[in-house]
């Protein structure tokens, strides 16, 4: 080959390696079974916020069922009217776009299968969750040809789908910011006979309902998006290739594999910052303005990878995203999606008050709790964001400090393991449902306290019942046999019994259903009490006891020469209460005033138990509970007496609510 | 005419009122023990026998705190409101105790007299409670001015427009001190108006104020910098409590019995800087009229109440709407012995 030739060859070369840049998998085999794989390619109009798309879906079939109808989620529908399931769930989610533009919606314009027969005409909706029949976000779609076990179908489908205004997780705001996720129709899970508890082969494709998420098969996604140029984008999975068009957009491809979603975002004022955690490529896309949360969002998100590989299991995937949404579209924050999530847009905020930490840490977790282990999130919403709020607290707690990782701010401290106890502790009906609650079923807006901080609450406890070492061998245990796949809640207690059966035998009975049927099933609460001591100093003479002789004699029970009893000095009575209605085996520790400890242990059971002891000293307190092991007491303050009380810390806040109150009064005439 | 020497002169005289003073800041602090040992009572029938308060001694325990708070709030509730209603009954006392303050350094060479406070706080309780009212609504009317107008020029009068929280930061810079500077003048204007109000026995609250305010502008340098010395002197009696509380801390009883009579001072002490900005602009009155008016001034000396004698000129019957109140009374008569007037004339600025 002449020089000019090579030259050509490496000048090609050169040239090749600027248009595409691809990241190759880290693994050979395939993660999980791609059931849902999707190429999409899709144009963004950002005058008319619509994306004009088509999809190929390629399913597969790995029932044992005869498939003839498949089910979407066309999630954009709940943007449509009020009407929606979604939007009747009503204002929580802010101000409702005031013109026709701030609305969203999905039409399927066409639907083919592979053997080019058009569906489009019996698509139809279905309201499986809530019997709303204005709600247009599922649709089930006849199949001409029925789709056999263990065969793949392919379906064209030519989409249209309008964004809406932000106004929760998808949308666009003004012409800077988009942030695109449930775009595009998504196919359903089906699943068979004895998955999932499943009595008969069924279809899992629930409305989109305001109080729950989503849920959707692995797959693979190939996705081309056009937009103008000028905007930075990123997306789910690894960047593929980026070309320039002549009308001035240009045509970005990503690829997402073993993936249960796609999401991408898109905006001109995006600053990208790179970064890399072992060979994990970390990209934040950052608004100039938050820019001094760099730092924050980077180090916690290294913080979560560090903790999470130690203690659960291995980060597959080569990226991961961060998105800082503008405060204009805060809507879009605080949500995760496969190796990518968004985090909080916060303004000068103060380096105590860690806030983008807290959310960035959680999203993380979903990357293990929700995309990993894909369980379903509109039915049994507790699984993942419970178990991600609980390694949220341990991770925060860990790094940050257990007492201060949420704030620290001129000596105000919060822990967020802390924080999260007091948001199930203080509610004002802890009763109120139950964790395994579906997602629609709660009708009164305590679902988040209820599915994210109680069900980590009950797992700190557990935690601490069974042993961190045990906790975290139920955790990699449960991930590693269930990643990739789709878990439920009986699966996860199998595990959790199947592990601390092997390393503790029968310490906690034969297994722990008596604690999971009161935490996840029942709605219990727990509470336990000293309700008092009383030392009896024993000077009182008793009556007639017999002497080493035999004879009987009056004596003072001090007085125990020659007789059979040796008197104690005191007789003391501890008297403990089960205020609540959650039973859990406790320990007590009952302190001497010679200094001296005894432990003692009670199965919690009745109502009222009672310890007495005959010694020579009285008793100085009584703790229930001394290594709070049970979190989940409402009151901690309560378990616990002592016959010496130290004044000091009364004296300490009552002088400080004096010094405030002063202050108060004395600012009423700081300008007069 | 030196602020500095004028500040001095109201620290002064301030000391010399020192039984007013203190009989002010025993008002204050009374009233804060009223909700303190409420507090103090419930917190110790409630938790005070756990082991878990000591946890509250060595700093806050967000904990023990919140299942406290859980558990009892019901009975803190009810100190919370009571600190709602005696906030604002408070603010109406010290309006009405105002009189007596300003009148007090006003006779200052005369001493303190809890008889002449007392008739002050009652003789000019409304003419302060207007002069109250016109500092509240000035006030408002310039952080609605300047905070509307921020909102109207930087996002269009709506938060829709909102585009980047830089904004706040960038208009802050400039609207804040505006707003501080607007403010503090306007407060001082407030206390020459009172000095006006008492030394001249005025009625017309709004007239005295922009007399008040004309007499602060030509002196605006003087009159400003002896009010900023004041809230230098207070920013700097909290920059000592906040350097030396940590060193002390609350962690045993001798440091919290410390702390307390730390805090006792500084709110003592913050108390009497709102008393020496009084004291300062009585003195500076003195000083203002000494310099407009010295061929009538007819005793010039520290600490004496000047006063600007009405001119012996034959005068109109008093108009029935000039005044609020023209009924010849004990403190006229007063007057009128004191001037040596014979002709008997309600007490009238020209």
């Amino acid at each position: 080959m002449s020089m000019s030739r090579y030259f050509l060859v490496g000048l090609f070369f050169i040239a090749s390696l600027s248009v595409t840049y691809a990241q190759k998998a880290k693994w050979d085999t395939n993660l999980s079974t791609r059931i849902a794989n999707y190429d999409i390619s899709v144009t963004l109009d950002t005058a008319a916020k619509t994306l004009t798309g088509n999809e190929l879906l390629t399913w597969y079939n790995d029932s044992p069922d005869v498939i003839e109808e498949l089910r979407f989620h066309l999630y954009l529908n709940a943007y449509k009217n009020t009407e929606s399931t979604f939007l009747r769930g009503g204002s929580r989610f802010g101000r409702l776009p005031e013109d026709e533009l701030g609305w969203g919606w999905m039409d399927i314009v066409k639907m083919e299968d592979e053997y080019g027969n058009d569906l489009t005409s019996g698509i139809e909706f279905i309201h499986p969750t809530d019997d709303n029949e204005k709600d247009q976000t599922v649709i089930r779609v006849p199949l001409r040809k029925p789709v056999k076990p263990g065969e793949t179908a392919k379906f064209d489908i030519d989409f249209v789908s309008k964004l809406p205004r932000i106004i929760a997780r998808t949308g666009f705001e003004g012409e800077h910011y988009y942030f695109v996720v449930q775009w595009f129709p998504k196919l359903g899970v089906y699943e068979a006979k004895g998955e999932r508890g499943a009595k008969e082969g069924r279809w899992n494709c629930h409305q989109f309902i305001p109080t729950t998420e989503f849920y959707a098969d692995f797959g693979v996604y190939n996705v081309e998006i056009t937009l103008p140029s000028g905007y930075v984008v990123g997306a789910s999975g690894v960047f593929q290739e980026e070309r320039k068009n002549r009308n001035g957009t240009k045509t970005i491809r990503y690829i997402a594999e073993d993936v249960i979603d796609f999401a991408w975002t898109a905006s001109r004022d995006f600053e990208v910052i790179k970064d890399k955690w072992k060979e994990v490529d970390i990209r934040l896309l950052i608004q100039p303005e938050h820019r001094d949360n760099a730092e924050k969002y980077l180090q916690s998100t290294k913080y979560a990878f560090e903790y999470l590989n130690e203690h659960v299991g291995e980060y597959p995937y080569t990226t991961f995203t961060i998105v800082d949404p503008p405060i204009y579209g805060v809507a879009s924050s605080g949500m995760e999606y496969p190796t990518l999530v968004t985090g909080l847009p916060a303004f000068t905020i103060h380096d105590g008050v860690r806030q983008v930490e807290m959310v960035t840490i959680h999203e993380f977790v979903h990357q293990y709790f929700m995309q990993m282990v894909a369980s379903n999130e509109q039915e049994e919403v507790w699984l993942d964001e419970g178990f991600t709020t609980y390694y949220e607290n341990r991770i925060a707690d860990h790094y940050y400090g257990e007492k201060s990782s949420e704030v620290s701010v001129g000596g105000y401290n919060r822990g967020d393991g802390e924080v999260s106890r007091l948001s199930y502790t203080g509610m004002s009906n802890p009763r109120v449902a139950p964790c395994a609650t579906p997602g629609w079923e709660f009708k009164v807006g305590n679902e988040r306290t209820i599915m994210y901080h109680k069900t980590a609450l009950w797992m700190k406890t557990l935690e601490r019942m069974v042993g961190i070492e045990t906790m975290d061998n139920i955790m990699k245990t449960y991930f590693e046999r269930w990643k990739f796949k789709h878990p439920t809640g009986t699966d996860f207690i199998a595990v959790a019994n199947e592990v601390v059966t092997r390393e503790h035998g029968n310490k906690f009975g034969s297994d722990l259903n008596w604690f999971f049927d009161q935490v996840i099933y029942g709605t219990q609460v727990c509470d336990y009490k000293v309700r008092s001591i009383n030392n009896r100093k024993q000077t009182d003479a008793i009556g007639i006891f017999e002497n080493t002789n035999g004879d009987k004699r009056w004596r003072d029970r001090r007085d125990e020469e020659g007789y059979n009893e040796k008197i104690a000095d005191y007789r003391s009575r501890v008297l403990l209460e089960r205020v609540g209605d959650l039973v859990m085996p406790v320990e007590v520790l009952v302190r001497f005033e010679d200094g001296k400890e005894v432990l003692e242990s009670w199965d919690g059971e009745a109502r009222n138990y009672e310890l007495i002891y005959e010694r020579p000293e009285k008793i100085v307190s009584v703790h229930i509970d001394p290594k709070q092991k049970l979190l989940m007491d409402i009151d901690l303050n309560n378990n616990s007496l002592t016959t010496e009380p130290d004044d000091a810390p009364v004296v300490k806040w009552a002088s400080k609510v004096l010094f405030w109150m002063q202050n108060a009064l004395q600012s009423t005439f700081f300008f007069f | 005419m030196n602020p500095i020497t004028v500040f001095l002169k109201g620290i002064g005289h301030t000391f010399r009122l020192f039984w007013m003073w203190l009989l002010l800041f025993l008002l204050i602090f009374v009233l804060g023990l009223t909700v303190a040992i409420p507090f103090a009572e419930v917190m110790q029938d409630s938790i005070g026998n756990s082991l878990e308060i000591s946890k509250l001694l060595p700093a806050y325990d967000h904990t023990v705190w919140s299942d406290f708070m859980n558990a009892h709030g019901d009975k803190i509730s009810g100190i919370v409101n009571q600190v709602r209603w005696m906030v604002p009954v408070f603010l109406l006392a010290y309006i009405f105790l105002n009189g007596g303050i300003v009148k007090s350094f006003v006779t200052i060479s005369e001493g303190f007299s809890g008889q002449r406070f007392m008739a002050a706080c009652t003789q000019y309780f409304w003419r302060f409670f207007r002069l109250f009212a016109w500092l509240m609504l000035f006030q408002g009317i310039i952080a609605v001015l300047l905070y509307g107008g921020a909102f109207l020029v930087g996002l269009g009068g709506d938060f829709g427009n909102l585009r980047s929280e830089a904004i706040f930061t960038d208009m802050g810079k400039f609207i804040l001190p505006i707003h501080l500077f607007l403010a503090i003048f306007i407060a001082m204007v407030g206390d020459y108006t009172k000095i006006r109000l008492v030394k001249e026995n005025k009625y017309i609250v709004i007239f005295e104020f922009v007399h008040s305010m004309g007499m602060c502008l030509r002196y605006f340098f003087r009159t400003y910098f002896a009010y900023l010395l004041d809230i230098s002197l207070l920013v700097g009696v909290y920059a000592l409590y906040l350097f030396l509380a940590p060193m002390i801390g609350m962690t045993g009883k001798t440091a919290i019995l410390i702390m307390l009579m730390v805090q006792t001072l500084v709110m003592f002490f913050r108390l009497g800087t709102r008393l020496f900005a009084i004291g300062s602009a009585n003195v500076m009155y003195d000083a203002i009229q000494q310099k407009e008016n010295p061929q009538i001034i007819n005793e010039v000396q520290e600490g004496a109440q000047t006063i600007v004698p009405t001119p012996i000129v034959a005068q109109e019957e008093p108009q029935a709407d000039a005044v609020d109140n023209d009924e010849f009374d004990e403190e006229d008569q007063e007057h009128n012995e004191r001037e040596h007037i014979t002709d008997w004339t309600p007490y009238q600025d020209k």
